[in-house]
């Protein structure tokens, strides 16, 4: 499903990325960890279509499109979502507004016909519900005044209705309570099908209890440097970084 | 001929003819109004609070006196008021008052009356005496001063539901000189939502005074919304005095006109007077428009907060300039004041500049302006979604300006109405309905 060849990207003449490979299939789910300043969201804002970023060497491609060549807007229509990880706030706008204009866009996309509103509502009251959030959130601006985990439960709510092919979570674990942590990984797992696949960048063994990765990447420096099964996880949350030598440890120091 | 004569010819036409004509009391006022005004002429760009906006324009094009009001259908009305479901509307056509559009249901001790109506039954109580410290445009409406709203809310009445009042250019072609007097008595409260429209696309310029004053305690909402035409000049004056304890909240929306200037003098007089003042300038094709505050703290332990934004896209040019002046003694002064600046094209202009004169030493003063494009992290978070390029630029601009509307509860129909024109005056704002935060 996604493709990634020698990645390479700078921000202002600084080298963030540095060689990235990385096989993403339908169907599995992939975390990558490792240190603070490492690259993970910058290659998550990448994959999401963010400008700002050089791409000096590699490719991506995306159910065998050239993904760095679409807008973020068509990404997004085509099913790449990325959970970000300081969810923006929009004052202004309604949460239920966005909502509705990012489930339309993906089904004009899709080609099915638009949701109307009464549809849209018995849909997203639903899954509110299974979020387990208060629905009052629907009508506040969008994650304006939100707590740190109720901005990651509305990421994940806009995740179970946009029902991605391919899910980026950038540390969407952060600063969640244990309940909400199992909620939104209820969440996540509710989309886990053959076809569907994510790559979860997360800092803690924790959330990989909850979901099984198939394989478990260490980025750091800008590059994978050690890449394993979900055992690997649990190695690092033992042992840190440091063992792993190099830049790993260079880093993370 | 110039201007000057020009308005002295329609004054030598009109004046037999304008309510409370005949009176000393209010012959002498118009009188001495003209004078000024033909002493000074239109504010010229030589003068520094004049500097980056000419009325050299009007110079070449003089419109009579709109002298009666042009007839409309309530359907017009409706169809472009803030507040459609209002319970209490004073309508003004071409600057008269239109009984037959306007109902209230005002509580005992509240009183709206047409300044004509008055006029004419009781000219010896005169109009008020021009002020000397208002531009000349100010004389301008006094001299044809023929009507408009006095609002008197007597101590301690509550008016609940907002007022609406519109004055509505029914004719194009024509000068229009509405004039407002608002008076709220001790503890009194009052929202007044003032509104300018035009139904006509044609030139005309609306000269608009208006003169608010709140006694001890007393709290107002005013707000305010220029939806003219684009083709009409606006010219608005409103002072407002706050005695001791006193509450203004002023909201001024300018989301239409071709050249739109709008001087708030603000006057804290007593302690604990409080002024917060919001404003949102929409600036778009090659409109102009000028807000100059001035808050004059006069006593000690005032506040006063301004939060003015502005969007200039195309090749519009836009002028914020906030004077806020603390005298000798008014210490515990706390006064604040935003301008923040969206700036969307290449040509658009922006000259925003604080004035802070400060004779006080114990005092909070801060101000800050800013001018900068649409945020960045907001447009990717939206596109992230699907969103399209075009309806995310609409959407971060309709944030940042629906900010100003923070003052109004939300989920009132006020709040809602002022949304609607908000969005009916951004590029692309039709088609984001449903956008109830
Ligand atoms: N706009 C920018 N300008 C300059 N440097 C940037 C910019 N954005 C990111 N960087 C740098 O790129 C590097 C990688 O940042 P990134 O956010 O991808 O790290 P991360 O692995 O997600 O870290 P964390 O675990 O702390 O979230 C950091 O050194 C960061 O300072
Ligand atoms: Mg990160």
């Amino acid at each position: 499903m996604l493709e990634i060849r020698n990645l390479c990207a700078e921000i202002d003449g600084k080298a963030i990325l540095r060689g990235i490979d990385l096989d993403v299939k339908a169907g599995e789910v992939h975390a990558i960890m490792g240190p603070n300043g490492s690259g993970k969201s910058t290659l998550a804002s990448i994959l999401a279509g963010r400008d700002g970023y050089t791409i000096t060497a590699g490719s991506v491609r995306y159910q065998g499109q050239d993904l760095l060549a679409l807008p973020p807007e068509e990404r997004a229509r085509a099913g790449v979502f990325l959970a970000f990880q300081y969810p923006v706030e929009i004052p202004g706008v309604s949460n239920i507004y966005l909502l509705k204009a990012a489930v339309n866009a993906r089904r004009r996309h899709q080609g099915i016909p638009e949701l109307d509103a009464m549809d849209f509502l018995a849909l997203v009251k639903d899954r509110v519900r299974f979020m387990e959030m208060d629905e009052s959130m629907l009508y506040r601006a969008v994650n304006e005044g939100f707590s740190g985990g109720e901005k990651k439960r509305n990421e994940i709510l806009q995740m179970t209705l946009l029902e991605p092919t391919l899910a980026l979570l950038d540390e969407t674990d952060s600063g969640l309570d244990i309940d909400a942590l199992k909620v939104v990984s209820k969440g996540v797992n509710s989309l886990r099908t053959p076809e569907r696949a994510m790559i979860l960048v997360t800092h803690y063994q924790r959330l990989l209890d909850y979901i099984k990765p198939d394989c478990v990447h260490v980025l750091a420096g800008g590059r994978i440097v050690k890449s394993g099964g979900a055992e690997l996880a649990l190695e690092l949350e033992r042992q840190g970084y440091a063992w792993l030598g190099g830049e790993a440890a260079g880093v993370a120091r | 001929m110039s201007l000057v004569e020009h308005f002295g010819a329609e004054h030598a036409r009109l004046a037999a003819q304008l309510p409370g004509a005949g009176h000393p009391a209010v012959d002498s006022v118009r009188g001495a109004a003209l004078a000024r005004f033909r002493s000074q002429g239109l504010p010229q760009t030589r003068l520094e609070d004049w500097k980056y906006t000419s009325l050299a324009g009007l110079e070449h094009k003089p419109l009579p006196v709109a002298a009666s009001a042009g007839s409309l259908t309530a359907g017009q009305l409706a169809a472009q008021a803030a507040l459609p479901q209002a319970v209490h509307r004073l309508v003004f056509i071409d600057g008269h008052f239109a009984p037959e559009h306007s109902f209230h249901q005002l509580p005992a001790g509240a009183l709206a009356a047409s300044l004509a109506a008055r006029l004419a039954a009781a000219p010896q109580d005169g109009l008020p005496a021009d002020d000397p410290a208002a531009s000349a445009l100010s004389a301008l409406n006094l001299a044809f001063s023929a009507d408009g709203l006095e609002l008197e809310v007597a101590a301690g009445v509550v008016v609940e539901q907002p007022i609406l009042l519109l004055w509505v250019g029914s004719q194009p072609e024509h000068s229009t000189f509405p004039a407002l007097r608002v008076r709220l008595g001790q503890g009194a409260r009052a929202c007044l939502v003032e509104q300018h429209l035009s139904l006509h696309a044609g030139t005309a310029v609306n000269t608009a005074v208006a003169r608010i004053s709140l006694a001890g305690q007393a709290e107002l909402q005013h707000i305010k919304v220029q939806a003219e035409g684009p083709r009409v000049v606006h010219l608005s004056d409103c002072a407002v005095e706050l005695a001791a304890g006193a509450r203004l909240r002023s909201l001024v929306l300018a989301l239409g006109g071709q050249l739109g200037r709008e001087d708030l003098r603000i006057a804290l007089q007593g302690r604990n007077a409080a002024a917060e003042l919001d404003g949102l300038y929409l600036a778009r094709g090659r409109r102009h428009l000028d807000h100059h505050t001035t808050v004059v703290h006069a006593s000690p332990d005032c506040s006063s907060r301004q939060d003015y934004r502005g969007i200039i896209d195309d090749a519009a040019r836009a002028v914020f300039n906030g004077r806020v002046v603390v005298a000798r003694d008014a210490q515990h002064t706390d006064a604040q004041q935003t301008n923040a600046n969206l700036l969307l094209s290449d040509a658009a202009e922006i000259d925003t500049k604080p004035q802070l004169e400060i004779f006080a030493d114990d005092v909070r003063c801060s101000h800050g302006a800013t001018v900068g494009q649409l945020d960045a992290a907001e447009l990717f978070y939206l596109r992230s979604r699907g969103l399209d390029e075009a309806q995310a630029r609409t959407l971060v601009t309709f944030a940042f300006a629906a900010r100003c509307l923070a003052p109004v509860p939300a989920g009132t129909p006020l709040h809602d109405g002022l949304r609607r024109l908000l969005l009916a005056a951004l590029p692309g704002g039709e088609q984001l309905e449903n956008l109830t935060p």
